[in-house]
C-alpha cells in the first residue's frame, strides 16, 4: 500500500482541477492506497458550506466530499494561513477536516510516498 | 449519434453503453426494462441495492465504486449483504456497473 | 528531500509562493518554463536566497535572459544557485526522494 497526498490549491469552479483531484483521490482510495487531502490557498473554499456549483455552471462535485469517510479518506488537512488570509473560520467547514499550520503540511509532504498537486 | 429507447411514449437518451444521459429521466417502472437488457429479473434483493445506489448518487452526486458500495451497503443493510459475493450473485457482470445502470445513473468512472 | 518543480510565472500563478510556504530545509526547487522569470525580481531573489535552486538552462536561453541570470548568480550563494541542463534535471529527480510538480 502506498501513501498518497493530493494537494488542492486552486479555487473551485474556475478550473476543473479540483474535480480531477477529487476523482484521483477516490480512485486511489478505492484501490486501497492511503490517501491524504491537503487544501491550501483558494482551494480551501471547496470546503465551506452553502455552495451551489450549478449556479456557476459547474458540476456539483462538492457533494462527493461528504463521501470521503466511505472511501476511508480520513486525513483532510486545511492550511490555516490560507484560512486566515481569506477570513474563514474552522466552524465554516462543511466536512470533517483539520485546520493545521504550514509546518504540519510540510511534514505530511515529506512523509508520504507520492504527492500530486491540483 | 444519440442512442435512445422509447419508454411510455417518450424517447429516453442513453450513452453508447446504455446508461441514462439524464438522471432525472428515470422512474422506478423503467428499472425492469433496463434490467432486461442486462438479463436480470428484478427481485426485492435487487431493488434494495438499486434504491441504495440511487440514493447514494442523489446525496453524493457520484456513483459509488464497488469497494465503497460493499462497505456502505454493509453499514446500512447489514454485513450479510455488505460483501461482494452477495452483490455479484445479484449483478453477475459487476454490481457497481449494473446496479447504477438499472438505477438510471451514469457509469461509475472509478469502477473496474 | 523533495525536488519542487515550478514551471509557471509568479505573476499568473502562486505555485512558487505556495511551494515556499511548505518547503523543508532539505528540499530543492527547480525553476523551468516561465518560472525562471521570477529571478529578475529582487523580491524573488531574496525569497529564494536561502533555498537550493536549480534553473533550467534552455528556458533561460530561450528567453534571452542568460546575461541577466548570470549577473544575478553573482549575488546568490554559489552552493545554492545552479544553472543546469536537462540531463542534470533528470539526475536531480533521481537523487531526490520525490518530485512535486506545483
Amino acid at each position: 500500500m502506498k501513501s498518497v497526498a493530493i494537494v488542492f490549491r486552486h479555487a473551485p469552479f474556475g478550473a476543473t482541477s479540483g474535480r480531477e483531484g477529487l476523482d484521483l483521490a477516490m480512485l486511489s482510495a478505492s484501490f486501497e492506497q492511503q490517501v491524504s487531502l491537503i487544501f491550501t490557498d483558494e482551494a480551501v473554499l471547496h470546503l465551506i458550506g452553502g455552495q451551489t456549483p450549478e449556479q456557476a455552471g459547474a458540476k456539483d462535485y462538492l457533494s462527493a466530499l461528504k463521501a470521503l469517510p466511505l472511501y476511508d479518506i480520513d486525513t483532510v488537512l486545511v492550511c490555516s494561513d490560507s484560512m486566515q488570509l481569506l477570513g474563514l473560520k474552522a466552524s465554516e467547514l462543511n466536512i470533517e477536516a483539520e485546520v493545521v499550520s504550514a509546518d504540519v503540511i510540510t511534514k505530511t509532504l515529506q512523509a508520504v510516498d507520492e504527492v500530486f498537486v491540483f | 449519434m444519440v442512442n435512445s429507447f422509447e419508454f411510455n411514449g417518450q424517447q429516453i437518451e442513453v450513452d453508447h453503453q446504455g446508461y441514462l444521459k439524464n438522471v432525472a429521466d428515470w422512474q422506478e417502472s423503467m428499472a425492469p426494462v433496463i434490467a432486461a437488457t442486462e438479463n436480470i429479473e428484478l427481485t426485492e434483493q435487487h431493488w434494495e441495492v438499486i434504491r441504495f445506489v440511487r440514493n447514494f448518487y442523489l446525496e453524493y452526486k457520484t456513483s459509488p465504486a464497488i469497494r465503497v458500495l460493499v462497505k456502505a451497503i454493509g453499514q446500512s443493510l447489514g454485513a450479510d449483504k455488505g460483501n461482494s459475493k452477495y452483490l455479484y450473485t445479484l449483478f453477475p457482470v459487476g454490481p457497481a456497473k449494473q446496479a447504477t445502470k438499472i438505477a438510471g445513473l451514469p457509469k461509475p468512472a472509478k469502477c473496474l | 528531500m523533495i525536488l519542487h518543480h515550478i514551471q509557471t510565472s509568479v505573476t499568473t500563478d502562486n505555485a512558487l509562493a505556495t511551494c515556499l510556504r511548505f518547503i523543508h530545509p532539505s528540499d530543492s526547487i527547480i525553476l523551468a518554463g516561465d518560472a525562471v522569470n521570477c529571478l529578475l525580481q529582487m523580491l524573488w531573489q531574496q525569497r529564494l536566497a536561502s533555498v537550493n535552486v536549480f534553473i533550467l538552462q534552455d528556458d533561460v536561453h530561450a528567453r534571452g535572459l542568460q546575461q541577466h541570470i548570470e549577473t544575478i548568480a553573482t549575488r546568490m550563494s554559489p552552493e545554492l544557485f545552479h544553472i543546469i541542463d536537462y540531463s542534470s534535471f533528470v539526475e536531480q529527480s533521481l537523487k531526490h526522494n520525490k518530485v512535486i510538480t506545483w
